[in-house]
């Protein structure tokens, strides 16, 4: 019997009597051919010559393709290894991450994060105050998912706490959304976090300094400047777009000494500060005075802060007692609100303020999607955005500098919705372009001496207007004048590549000294959630080491932020069968520690 | 086998299924792109995307052709990619880098006649003759490695063996021109 059915032909069909030998050679090989073609088959070699040579030929060369048996190629004895890890990558990306399961943490909840959407925001401060963790009897010692950096046990009133230490303070500021709907914005400080190791029990954040806020649209990011005390806000306009709007964030915002009365009450969301809490819209406000770059003494990172304790309550606070800020005196927030761009629909997380804080980039399509994704600039001061690309299909990177670094498919290396990436350096003011090598949304440093990019093809999404990363891998490179160069041999590939999967995208981050990286890459299935990892960068050798504790591979929502010796990110709701919480990693010399938010039910993290 | 994706009996299924065959799927991925790194990462790829497919393995007893038809499909992605761009990454040890030792060792070993004919075919053709030949699948599992109709996988291999043919034969045809002119060479220097 044939291994496969003959290839239906009539006898009577042929061209030639040799050309049904040829084929009917060929096909024997694979098989019978049924008693009444074979007969003829034979028949035909036999009366023949030319074609029993070439029946001889097929069996030669079929006797010599079988003798390739013989080199059989061995595999690389690590395949299984390396197999088995990325597996278990696969495997974790939609499973409960270990670190995060089977711990149990007492917390006291955030006073006012009944809400739903919680916006945080960390900026680096020196000053101490706020927030801290708390050593005493827990308040919410309900099970959780764990922190970031593991655990091994559960806690609660009986259960000893964590030993804290110390981290550089820095302030972490978020919005969120009170139990009756308004938005608050709340600021803490961080200055000491859970170590990983051995740790029993921490607590969780606690409350904050909480403001009253009013905004017309619920913000869904926030990007602050790095220099001016202003955000870009990004809030979806109810019709399927998204405005993007300039606001003052708060200033004056009190941070409390470091050494806080335990017994300064509470703050709650029903606490009376809406009349202090302008983040407002205020139609009387022009431009100018939103978007003036002077920096604010009361704002910003290195903005000294005013401390609001209580001078009548006691002096000290020993460690990890609870902390409670005071609203009062209550901050004098001017805030206002101006929409630079409408209709459109942010595209990614890569929206970013230049260094110097004088331009604000981002990718957009139209709402109606109606074209595919271009890069938007806004400088700073202007009355709206200036669309800087016009080809529908280049999406910004990063900022080099003070120049726009931009992605897009090489035309002339595209086919069948497959294609090379090319990056750009764009001069926001000209739109002059220069070449910045095959590299798909490079994210530089800030010694603009590396990137981590996408090298590979780049695919087409189902929507057919936007592109994602196909074959190939997220990586570090270097960075120079030229943009992304291909670095010679001898430099170990597992030490810089990230990951080889990243078709739902990805986000990098930098910290302020190119020391640290964060890197969240979407899942596949579901870009709204993803994978981040934080990386501490071996400038010298040009790798990216994994820090014992750190974040690897942690569930997050997109939109983390990164700096100040801290990273900070939203984990997806529904964890654990909970809301979402804000966790934190801080790190100094002495290694990586952790502080996690009580849950709350649809966090966005902004930065 | 279908339903309920099941991680951990996913996870089993699959390295049990890369202990019996990973060395016959890497052979063909090496024959089928001859290069042994890529060879490797499109091994690991395979088993990966085993693992996530796993619940589309309706028959436990179809498993190796089922891989087979993993690994044709990783294959003929992975050539489809490079006809648009040349990989280049951005860290050396890979493609576009120098080449290992090892790489060499296996350029040596596929390097005759006949790796040279099969690279000269078209890839689906190679696949074909590649299996069939080779790695000894029926006419069935052919046909679903191959991703076509039991007819279909007959007449591509059918189509295969008379490509092959005629790549060998070109083959040694350039062989003899080589041999010829290299002889030239050789009586001229006599001569003179």
């Amino acid at each position: 019997m044939s291994r496969l059915g003959r290839v239906g032909r009539r006898p009577d069909h042929w061209d030639s009597p040799h050309e049904r030998a040829r084929l009917r050679v060929a096909e024997r090989m694979a098989g019978d051919l049924g008693a009444e073609e074979a007969g003829w088959l034979d028949e035909h070699l036999a009366a023949c010559a030319p074609c029993a040579a070439l029946a001889a030929q097929y069996a030669a060369d079929r006797l010599a393709l079988r003798s390739l048996r013989d080199a059989a190629p061995e595999p690389p004895r690590d395949l299984w290894a390396r197999t088995a890890a990325a597996i278990e990558r696969e495997s974790s990306g939609s499973r409960a991450n270990p670190l995060l399961a089977g711990r149990r943490i007492s917390r006291i909840p955030l006073g006012a994060w009944s809400g739903i959407a919680v916006v945080a925001l960390v900026v680096g401060v020196s000053a101490l105050s706020g927030l801290r963790f708390q050593s005493g009897p827990a308040i919410d010692s309900e099970p959780s998912s764990g922190s970031t950096t593991g655990g091994d046990g559960g806690s609660g009133p009986d259960v000893a706490l964590a030993t804290p230490f110390a981290v550089g303070a820095g302030d972490v500021q978020w919005v969120d959304k009170s139990a009756n709907g308004g938005l608050g914005y709340n600021n803490a400080n961080i200055d000491e976090v859970c170590p990983a190791a051995g740790t029993s029990g921490c607590p969780a954040l606690e409350d904050a300094q909480r403001q009253d806020l009013t905004l017309e649209l619920a913000p869904r990011t926030i990007i602050r400047s790095p220099t001016n005390g202003k955000a870009v806000v990004v809030a979806d306009n109810g019709s399927g777009g998204d405005q993007i709007m300039v606001v003052d964030l708060p200033k004056g915002t009190p941070t409390p000494p470091t050494a806080l009365p335990s017994t300064t009450p509470t703050p709650t969301a029903s606490a009376d500060t809406s009349s202090a809490s302008a983040l407002a819209s205020l139609p009387g406000r022009t431009q100018s005075d939103l978007a003036s770059p002077t920096p604010s003494a009361a704002a910003g990172a290195s903005a000294p802060t005013t401390p609001s304790a209580d001078p009548s309550a006691p002096t000290q606070s020993p460690a990890f007692t609870p902390i409670v800020p005071t609203l009062s005196p209550s901050p004098s927030i001017a805030a206002a609100t101006l929409a630079i761009a409408n209709d459109i629909q942010l595209v990614g997380e890569s929206a970013a303020f230049s260094a110097d804080g004088t331009w604000f980039a981002f990718t957009a399509r139209p709402d109606d999607g109606s074209a595919g994704p271009d890069v938007y600039v806004w400088h700073v001061g202007d009355g709206s955005v200036h669309k800087l690309t016009t080809d529908g299909s280049t999406v910004f990177a990063s900022w080099d500098g003070d120049q726009v670094v931009a992605s897009r498919p090489d035309a002339a290396r595209s086919e069948g919705g497959y294609a090379a990436p090319v990056s750009v350096r764009i001069d926001p003011a000209t739109g002059a372009e220069s070449s910045a090598g095959d590299v798909w949304r490079p994210v530089i440093d800030p010694t603009r001496r590396r990137a981590i990019g996408w090298s590979g093809t780049i695919v087409k999404s189902a929507d057919g207007k936007t592109w994602t990363p196909d074959a190939g891998r997220l990586e570090l490179g270097p960075w120079t004048e030229a943009g992304a160069q291909q670095r010679g041999s001898g430099q170990g590939r597992d030490s810089s590549v990230v990951t080889d999967a990243a078709t739902g995208g990805f986000d990098v981050r930098w910290d302020e000294a190119g020391d640290w990286v964060a890197i969240w890459v979407a899942d596949s299935a579901d870009p709204n959630v993803g994978r981040l990892s934080l990386y501490r960068v071996d400038a010298g050798h040009g790798r990216l080491e994994r820090p014992k504790d750190a974040p690897d591979g942690v569930p997050a929502l997109p939109g983390f932020s990164i700096g100040n010796g801290r990273l900070a990110w939203a984990t997806p709701p529904g964890q654990d069968g909970e809301g979402s919480r804000i966790q934190i990693v801080a790190w100094n010399d002495d290694g990586v520690g952790s502080i996690e938010s009580a849950p709350g039910e649809d966090l966005v993290l902004i930065r | 086998m279908s339903g309920a994706w099941d991680r951990d009996e996913a996870g089993v299924f699959v390295e049990t299924l890369f202990a019996k065959h990973h060395g016959e799927i890497y052979a063909y991925l090496m024959r089928m792109m001859r290069d042994p790194e890529v060879a490797a990462d499109m091994t690991q790829d395979a088993f990966v995307k085993a693992y996530k497919n796993y619940a589309s393995l309706e028959k436990p007893e179809n498993a190796r052709a089922w891989l087979y038809q993993i690994a044709h499909r990783v294959a003929l992605d992975e050539i489809r990619r490079r006809k648009i761009i040349r990989f280049l990454p951005w860290t050396g040890e890979s493609r576009g880098a120098a080449p290992s030792a090892e790489h060499l060792v296996m350029e040596g070993r596929f390097s005759g006649d006949m790796q040279r004919a099969l690279a000269r075919i078209p890839e689906r053709q190679r696949a074909a003759l590649l299996l069939a030949e080779l790695h000894d699948l029926t006419g069935l599992e052919l046909a679903d490695a191959l991703g076509v109709s039991h007819v279909a996988a007959r007449a591509l291999l059918t189509r295969a063996r008379e490509s092959l043919r005629q790549a060998l034969a070109a083959e040694r045809e350039l062989e003899a021109a080589t041999d010829a002119a290299s002889d030239a060479g050789t009586t001229a220097k006599v001569d003179r």
